[in-house]
């Protein structure tokens, strides 16, 4: 990991196109300003992990039976 | 062209079928070749099958039958990083991720799946603009597109 210590106001480049700039800091908070173009996603680290963590458990316990599991569910409402 | 599945056995896939996720879907980047399928009898379920992994199957729902007030379509391609094409009523299909265990069925509605029809371009968009929505929502009562509702 890249460490670089910045001041309020202060921004730091990555590759060409993102730009971060420091806005505010307040106690332990930080306010991050960031500028990237369209095709480049920004996200809460947690937020991403959330989706991926779920992803996962979406995809887990792939064992042959899911398609009866699902099929069971579809059969109870048919009723 | 045919492809392996662990839970659909061999099935047979055109060219123009293919979905292709540039960005692959969070915890499996590196996969980007899917398919949807659709079959009867699994409906109101729909499947994305990745052609590379035959065991990786996600289930599938359509938000809009079953959760008022999703963000509709315009509302969510605003999200959608991988291409710059515009929005064009009817050409972005929208689906939610499904888990599944014996006791109960919700949906991911944060980060729904978009495709772009007509240039099978697929994303997992993360929805943080709009606020209540999020990983695990139940999808109680299960009910067909085609059914009223109570």
């Amino acid at each position: 990991m890249l460490v670089l210590t910045r001041k309020t106001d202060e921004s730091i480049l990555i590759g060409h196109d993102v730009v971060i700039t420091i806005l505010e800091v307040k106690g332990d908070s930080v306010k991050v300003g960031i500028q990237a173009p369209k095709n480049v996603s920004v996200h809460r680290r947690e937020v991403y992990d959330a989706i991926e963590e779920q992803n996962r458990l979406a995809a887990a316990d792939q064992s042959t039976d899911l398609l009866s599991l699902l099929k069971s569910h579809t059969d109870q409402t048919d009723s | 062209m045919k492809y392996q599945t662990v839970r659909f056995g061999t099935i047979e896939v055109e060219e123009n079928e293919i979905i292709n996720f540039p960005e692959g879907i969070p915890g499996f980047q590196g996969l980007t070749k899917f398919v949807m399928l659709d079959l009867d009898t699994y409906k109101p379920f729909g499947f994305l099958q990745s052609l590379e992994e035959p065991n990786l199957t996600f289930i599938l729902i359509n938000p809009y039958d079953h959760f008022q007030g999703y963000p509709n379509a315009e509302e969510i391609r605003k999200g959608f990083s991988v291409t710059d094409l515009p929005f064009v009523e009817g050409q972005w299909l929208i689906k939610t991720i499904v888990t599944i265990n014996s006791k109960m069925i919700t949906a991911n509605l944060l980060a729904p799946i978009v495709i772009h029809r007509e240039t099978k371009i697929g994303e997992q968009v993360i929805l943080t603009a709009f606020t209540g929505l999020h990983t695990k929502h139940p999808i109680v009562p299960l009910k067909s597109a085609s059914e009223e509702a109570y």
